[in-house]
């Protein structure tokens, strides 16, 4: 699924640098009360200093993915749950968030973070075999840790800088640097897809997105800011750093 | 005779208890009020602890519904998201009570705070309806006349329209054996200014109205409130700096944990290990505080075309950069918008109102008498409100009586879920 964001983000990057976000022309413009250049100061530094070249793209893009989300992601989520008994839910979301560890111990290893890739790798094989193929989080009862590495986290943890912000269409808030990542992450080889049975990838792909939203309780317009663009590209940038250092 | 010694000298060894149990019985120390935290910062940014919370039910059945715009300016097309007024509501299947609860603040009907207000009265057999503070974005573009929040008895009659239109949509779908009104922060404000027109208009007849946390002054409780942002070491200028050291204590609780996810216990842990000072919490509490006002002051500035932080001759689209805007709003404050924006448009229609007499309506002092003589209506705060100044506290226990509940601490609303106070919230309407 990941995969299909490739062209897209050769494109998005073909961007770069093309086009910038120049403010409107201010002449014929009546002065406001307040006006930016008066009250900001420009040597001032904000949290809200965030790389963004591609603002005018990932603006549309992010009112897509709002649209997206109301018209087609949250009705096709709440039909799955409405079908779906809870218990069935949740151990769909633990196979899925068994999955994840493959992709975790993989970026650990490639950080050496010998203890945190051994913790997860017993949390996986506890899962697997004890949790019947990741049914049952049986691990977290024996207290291990769960962790959460990317390829973008590991990017970061050798220097790579996050790079322009990206919003990805239907996929969210991202980086040039997370998204390379998150690609690199969907070629480690799933094993609900290793035997021949080439089908069975048009169940997988759709209920793993459809797991993804149900973790995700972010709502687009729900922060009754008419910034939210801005808050989330904060948030977002801030939330990555942070995982990155860890 | 010396069984008799013994029983004798065994209840004078229990002595101590047993006074206790009639002094506990008598009420003498009937004040239980288990509150964990005496710092009034501290409580407002943490709130309660689970072991203090209230049971409430994990879920109730709330319905997000929306009504369409009738009043107020064009919505722009920047505010395309915004098509009509939401709020939330929860009914019971039998004839019960109705309560209405006005959020807080820049808060919507399904705020955190407004959710534990609306599960805990429908889980004491209340149908609930959920309603946005004015001051939010969605009530500024979809429901204000004026667009222009502030003006308390304004915001009232504004609040009253879509209470009514509300009401009667839920017609014929439920059954209200009478309506009960409450509020918290600015939506208790709200809640007083509400009730007092009710008086008049007589659409519902609110049996029973409980301010909790209001401001008294509004005007007072925003220049309080902008003036924590000063906090910051070294002036708002370095606001970047504090926000990186805030990010970076957060992320070294976060590096320490075990636990990978990252969420707002995550939050509390850090406040935990490694307390900011005062100047710190307050700093925080002003930044989320200047983060609604900037929220409210855009949303106002477009849909009126006012010319505030925007040209007039300006119009925005979904594609345009906000980036300046909400840096330029971050410096302005919510005094800046009373002086520059809410007085000279009311200067406008009033032409001898003074920023005196402005700041005098926005009060529950405006109206006093009919608070201090209605006996349905009641008030919750609490004594270290950060929000009020030196002698609030005064005025509100001259003001509403026995019917002020006050609480020792709690800050601003931290002790919201806290059993006791959550309990008497929900008797004071039973």
């Amino acid at each position: 699924m990941y995969l299909k964001n490739i062209p897209l983000l050769l494109m998005l990057s073909f961007f770069l640098g093309a086009c910038s976000t120049n403010p409107a022309s201010k002449q014929s413009l009546s002065d406001p009360t307040y006006r930016y250049e008066r009250v900001v100061k420009d040597d001032v530094s904000s949290p809200l200093d965030i790389w963004d070249p591609l603002e005018s793209v990932n603006r549309a893009s992010y009112r897509f993915n709002a649209r997206f989300d109301k018209y087609v992601y949250l009705p096709a989520l709440t039909g799955y749950q409405y079908v779906t008994p809870d218990f069935i839910e949740s151990g769909i979301s633990n196979v899925f968030n068994n999955l994840d560890d493959i992709r975790t111990v993989v970026n650990q290893v490639l950080q050496v973070k010998v203890t945190e890739a051994l913790q997860t790798s017993a949390r996986f094989i506890t899962n697997t075999t004890v949790g019947i193929l990741g049914l049952f989080d049986v691990a977290s009862y024996f207290d291990l840790p769960k962790y959460d590495e990317d390829f973008g986290q590991t990017l970061g943890f050798y220097g790579v800088s996050p790079g322009p912000y990206l919003v990805i269409p239907i996929m969210g808030p991202s980086n040039l640097r997370d998204g390379v990542g998150d690609i690199s992450d969907s070629l480690t080889v799933s094993p609900l897809l290793l035997d021949d049975h080439p089908d069975r990838k048009h169940v997988v792909y759709p209920l793993r997105f459809l797991d993804e939203r149900a973790k995700t309780s972010f709502r687009y317009y729900q922060t009754g800011s008419p910034f939210e663009y801005e808050l989330v590209r904060l948030l977002y940038s801030t939330k990555r750093n942070i995982e990155v250092l860890k | 005779m010396r069984l008799h010694t013994h029983l004798i000298s065994q209840l004078l060894a229990n002595a101590p208890l047993f006074l206790l149990g009639i002094l506990l019985s008598s009420g003498v120390l009937a004040e239980n009020y288990y509150y964990p935290f005496s710092n009034p910062y501290i409580s407002t940014i943490v709130g309660t602890p689970e072991e203090y919370q209230a049971v409430l039910p994990q879920t109730i059945p709330l319905q997000t519904y929306s009504l369409d715009k009738e009043v107020g300016p064009k919505i722009p097309d920047i505010f395309w998201y915004q098509s009509g007024f939401e709020y939330s509501v929860a009914l019971q299947k039998f004839r019960a009570p109705l309560i209405f609860v006005i959020a807080g603040t820049g808060a919507d009907h399904k705020s955190e705070k407004n959710l534990v207000l609306l599960k805990a009265f429908y889980n004491a057999g209340f149908h609930v309806i959920g309603l946005s503070s004015p001051s939010h974005h969605n009530f500024i573009t979809t429901a204000s006349r004026t667009g222009i929040p502030g003006h308390l008895e304004e915001d009232a009659f504004d609040l009253y329209q879509v209470m009514q239109r509300i009401s009667q949509n839920l017609e014929g779908k439920t059954d209200v054996s009478r309506y009960l009104l409450t509020g918290y922060s600015l939506g208790g404000a709200h809640a007083a200014f509400v009730s007092n027109l009710d008086e008049h208009e007589k659409a519902f007849s609110f049996e029973r109205v409980l301010l909790l946390n209001p401001p008294l002054s509004m005007y007072a409780s925003i220049s309080k409130l902008d003036r924590m942002l000063e906090n910051i070491p070294g002036g708002v200028d370095h606001f970047n700096k504090f926000f990186d050291m805030l990010v970076q204590r957060i992320s070294a609780v976060y590096r320490r944990s075990s636990k990978a996810e990252f969420n707002e216990a995550l939050i509390y842990e850090a406040f935990k290990y490694d307390r900011p000072s005062d100047e710190q919490l307050a700093a925080i509490i002003g930044t989320a505080f200047r983060l609604s006002a900037a929220n409210m002051i855009f949303a106002t500035d477009v849909i009126t075309n006012i010319g505030f932080v925007k040209s007039k001759e300006l119009t925005l689209n979904s594609g345009n950069s906000l980036d300046a805007y909400f840096r330029l709003c971050m410096r302005i404050g919510f005094t800046d918008y009373y002086h520059e924006l809410l007085f000279p448009y009311f200067k406008n229609r009033q032409p001898l109102l003074t920023r005196e007499s402005l700041a005098n309506q926005l009060s529950l002092l405006h109206i006093e008498g009919y608070l201090k003589n209605t006996a349905k209506i009641g008030l919750v705060h609490n004594r270290d409100d950060i929000i009020l100044v030196k002698g609030d506290i005064d005025i509100f226990e001259d003001m509403f009586g026995v019917r002020a509940k006050l609480f020792p601490t709690g800050g601003h609303l931290g002790n919201l879920q806290q059993q006791d106070t959550l309990a008497y919230i929900v008797n004071y309407f039973k």
